[in-house]
């Protein structure tokens, strides 16, 4: 079912609006939640609670991509879950994308005021603009859909440990970024 | 956390940039007609040291700036893509839903010659407990006897489904000892399709999914024969320009570096590796790659077979475009070698399975082979090379065991299987794993009883649709039906 269906579903209160979304994106959805949880249930509940995000919030929202929709509203659901198992430790989850993240960090040391979430947003999109393409789908297929590296490193043609270091120097280019841009986190 | 923030920051990203990545080709599909023609050459090398700003370099022998050291086989086996035909129900009835992610049938062994006189039983021993990944370890035990009156000597081959860069294969014991084995790699077991349901192309890779398709690779035991033969493929004279070190003076963000030459596409086949961009007018072409000053191994391949290039010419440009006036400085380093294609296939894979694949891949379906696939016909072999070591292959493990008349010894294949994966029907949010169980295919075995013996953690809960196993683990599997299913979920 087209995209424009689906939300049309939704707007019309029509329950079967769930049904095709998981049809549709269900998969799509756990995967997402799988590379930051490491517990299946945990994974489970986050992709029933994006529907159910999803069917709170259409309408009013009639998103231009229901697909980055519906991924954003699972990455922020499990990084919360993330949080709150890591306060119970019970799950400690993510630890290689969030690993990776941490490369990222600018070296603080100011009086500077945190950065807000959303400021922080719009440098990261200029940066990544600022990339070539290939480069741009490399970073946003590893830390935003959590593509592992050894199946980028497949598309690509290149062994994984190349592609690791073009990783690397990816996410140290954007912490000079950072950094030039006076980011504090 | 830190990199939290970073990630929460990530997650808000427009949606444009989401979708664009989703949608991003990373290979760049040029597609070009260049004929064949197989060149002899002698052996020379040339190392070319690259100057700043514009380079030419002349391939004559005499010429050079500095001079220097130095028949295809049958086609995959096809089969229409089935869709959703590894949903049907198999054996005894079990069936998924819908399944994401599909596995092979465990399988069973077979003989490479006579075994009449041998009848066994089969124990399938697998851990669910110990998942890691999507793979569970799993021994497949043959309790063998002999009830002839003489001693039998005789080659068994353990099958299973794997690819050259994940061979989760572990061993093979004989009563409980470790035996060596060889390792006999079968072709691909997919087939090539079209990108739409009409179209007759061979640009995309399929994967088989159901036991009749298992059946049609597998059932005549004409596919084990040719994983078991020794194969020998045909020479092919080339000329490989290594262009390496290359670095722009000043870096920007998308520097590449750009190979101009022309040839008379009647007489020269190119090849490429690790090279993003090609573009042609008439006799000309132009090959282009970015610069990875990040990765000071990186080395980018020109692959000739036939006349070889006159005059190749390299220069810098600020993005892939390659535009007039955008040029940069760039400095690189070429070396020029005439080898064996086998030779440059050594180059790229240090394990001798992982070319024999490379290999076989490259004369079937490469630009040279019986069968050339639109998917490599555009000679780039980055695709070609990499499909090689990742398509699902079934693989043989052989070796011979002497068994005393009136005797039994027990046979062990230890591996790791992987699981397939899906949802039920009737179920929106929970995940069922299934394990799919071969009691025949292929094999020539009299195997009279298969069980299955299942080691599962607490909370453990088997789908009524497939097999049951009893409080006990186990599970008998009727001989007489193929792809017999465990369904669980954790």
């Amino acid at each position: 079912m087209e995209d424009t269906a689906i939300i049309e579903l939704y707007w019309l209160r029509d329950e079967n609006a769930v049904g095709e979304t998981d049809k549709k994106y269900g998969a799509f959805c756990r995967k997402i939640a799988s590379n930051i949880l490491d517990l299946h249930e945990d994974c489970e509940e986050c992709v029933s609670d994006t529907w159910w995000k999803a069917w709170d919030t259409m309408p009013p929202q009639r998103p231009q991509s229901l697909k980055a929709y519906l991924g954003r509203i699972t990455r922020n659901l499990s990084i919360s879950r993330l949080r709150q198992n890591r306060a119970q430790k019970r799950d400690a989850g993510a630890t290689s994308m969030l690993s990776e993240l941490e490369d990222c960090i600018p070296s603080g040391g100011g009086v500077e005021q945190e950065i807000e979430r959303g400021e922080l947003t719009r440098i990261i999109e200029n940066w990544l603009m600022s990339l070539k393409a290939e480069d741009r789908a490399l970073f946003v297929r590893r830390y935003w859909y959590g593509d592992a590296v050894s199946d980028l490193a497949f598309r690509l043609g290149v062994k994984p440990s190349q592609l690791a270091k073009r990783m690397y120097n990816l996410r140290l280019n954007l912490k000079e970024t950072l950094e030039r841009e006076g980011v504090v986190l | 956390m830190k990199s939290e923030k970073i990630y929460d920051a990530i997650t808000d990203i427009s949606d444009e940039i989401i979708d664009s990545a989703a949608e991003f080709k990373f290979v760049k599909a040029a597609n070009r007609h260049i004929k064949r023609y197989v060149a002899l050459a002698a052996c020379l090398c040339i190392v070319i040291a690259g100057t700043i700003g514009l380079g030419s370099i002349n391939m004559g022998s005499s010429t050079s700036d500095s001079a220097a050291p130095s028949a295809p086989s049958a086609p995959p086996p096809t089969a229409p893509d089935s869709g959703s035909a590894a949903d049907s129900p198999g054996g005894t009835g079990s069936s998924m839903g819908r399944p994401l992610l599909n596995t092979a049938p465990v399988l069973p062994m077979t003989a490479v010659g006579d075994a009449s006189a041998l009848e066994i039983e089969r124990l399938i021993e697998v851990d669910i407990s110990a998942v890691e990944d999507t793979g569970v370890p799993l021994s497949d035990n043959y309790i063998v006897t002999n009830f002839s009156d003489s001693d039998v000597t005789v080659e068994f081959a353990y099958p299973y489904a794997s690819n050259i860069e994940e061979d989760g294969f572990l061993s093979v014991t004989v009563n409980g000892d470790a035996v060596s084995t060889d390792l006999h790699m079968g072709k691909y077991t997919g087939y090539f399709t079209g990108v739409a349901p009409d179209d007759s192309g061979t640009w995309n890779l399929g994967e088989i999914k159901t036991i009749e398709e298992y059946e049609a690779v597998l059932g005549s035991g004409e596919y084990m024969r040719d994983a078991l033969s020794k194969k020998k493929w045909p020479e092919l004279d080339v000329v490989v320009y290594e262009i390496y070190d290359a670095e722009a003076a000043q870096q920007g963000q998308s520097d590449c570096l750009a190979i101009d030459f022309d040839i008379d596409p009647e007489k020269t086949t190119v090849m490429t590796y690790d090279i993003n961009g090609y573009s042609r007018s008439e006799n000309h072409v132009r090959y282009d790659f970015f610069l990875r000053p990040w990765d000071d191994t990186d080395s980018h391949y020109i692959i000739v077979a036939g006349e070889d290039i006159d005059e190749m010419v390299l220069q810098g440009y600020e993005n892939g475009a390659c535009k007039e006036g955008e040029e940069i400085d760039v400095t690189y380093k070429v070396e020029r070698r005439e080898m064996d294609i086998s030779e440059f296939i050594a180059m790229v894979f240090e394990s001798e399975v992982a070319r024999k694949a490379a290999l076989e891949r490259f004369w079937e379906n490469g630009v040279f082979g019986m069968l050339t696939a639109d998917r490599y016909d555009d000679g780039r072999l980055d695709d070609l090379l990499w499909d090689s070591q990742y398509v699902q292959r079934i693989m043989y493990r052989t070796f011979t065991v002497d068994i005393p008349a009136g005797e039994s010894i027990n046979i062990a294949a230890n591996y790791i299987h992987n699981l397939g994966w899906g949802f039920m029907e009737d179920s929106m949010d929970v995940s069922e794993y299934y394990l799919r169980f071969s009691t025949g295919l292929g094999s020539s075995l009299n195997i009279l009883s298969h069980t299955l013996s299942v080691k599962a953690g607490e909370g453990v809960v088997y789908y009524e649709g497939g097999l049951m196993p009893d409080p006990s683990g186990r599970a008998e599997l009727d001989p007489d039906t193929e792809d017999q299913r465990l369904i669980f979920k954790f």
